[in-house]
């Protein structure tokens, strides 16, 4: 499968999950876009059949207007419910994208972790999508060795 | 109706909630459990008509609490509808053979999920 397919199927993903769950519009942002600044993220690892890492940043406006899109717009949001979604919304994601890319092999995830420290120094051949929701910005980050080895640059 | 989701993500438990709201099951008795052991602690006690699980989760996943309901004599007509981020045709087609009702794959949309659980919802007005 080649980069240009995982980049359809990710952005896919993406835009199904937020607007299925949230009701919010994604637009892919192109490659050179920046990660979201002091963004809060979380990881999600690729177990089976190979194995490689996803990242999900988002600035933290992002989360909050996604929260009250999802938990309503008068409930206060606590941290927990916060991290919840975070990692919801990566799990969502990623397993989209992987029964994209793996439609018929079955594929085993971890569980999402949040990241507790700033956003840590990125893989330089690690795959980076980019996104605008709502003028915020959100990105996705794939790497690990074998994991990308799926996917051949055209 | 009385209907156990069981999911370790607050956010989620509370989109399948609403989502059966959406589909009509707003009077429905909708019990909460964070992983599959404390589901297994708590259905003992309920008298359940449906079992939503996620896949994915710490303690005891929602596959284990599958083959552990369906394996309980007791508890193995209770329908049990798994929901999953790493669903697939083959990891679906493995859920249903140990006796998964059905497999929706997240995010799961309330005309999906109508449509799914219509057959059961019939059978309940019979």
């Amino acid at each position: 499968m080649q980069k240009e397919q995982w980049d359809e199927i990710m952005a896919a993903a993406v835009a199904e999950s937020l607007e299925s769950m949230a009701f919010m519009e994604v637009f892919p942002a192109g490659p050179d876009a920046a990660e979201p600044e002091m963004p809060v993220w979380d990881s999600l690892l690729l177990l089976e059949p190979t194995q490689g890492e996803f990242r999900l940043a988002m600035s933290r406006p992002l989360l909050d207007e996604i929260g009250a899109n999802i938990y309503g717009f008068d409930t206060e949001i606590t941290e927990q419910q916060s991290a919840d979604l975070l990692a919801e919304l990566l799990n969502t994601i990623v397993g989209r994208f992987m029964g994209g890319i793996m439609p018929s092999e079955a594929f085993k995830l971890g569980i999402p972790e949040r990241g507790r420290t700033e956003w840590p120094p990125i893989d330089p051949d690690a795959i980076r999508w980019h996104f605008t929701v709502e003028e915020h910005s959100l990105s996705i980050i794939a790497s690990g060795a074998p994991m990308l080895k799926l996917c051949q640059s055209s | 109706m009385r209907i156990m989701v069981v999911d370790d993500s607050s956010c989620a438990r509370m989109f399948i909630e609403k989502c059966l709201g959406i589909i009509g099951l707003d009077d429905a008795e909708i019990i909460v459990a964070g992983d599959g052991k404390e589901a297994l602690d708590m259905i003992k006690e309920q008298s359940l008509d449906l079992l939503i699980t996620d896949l994915s989760m710490p303690v005891l996943d929602g596959e284990s609490l599958l083959k552990w309901v369906k394996g309980t004599p007791e508890l193995q007509d209770l329908p049990v509808l798994v929901i999953s981020s790493a669903g697939n045709p083959a990891r679906e087609k493995k859920l249903l053979e140990l006796g998964a009702f059905a497999v929706l794959g997240k995010p799961i949309s309330p005309v999906t999920l109508l449509k799914t659980l219509e057959p059961l919802l019939e059978e309940k007005e019979d």
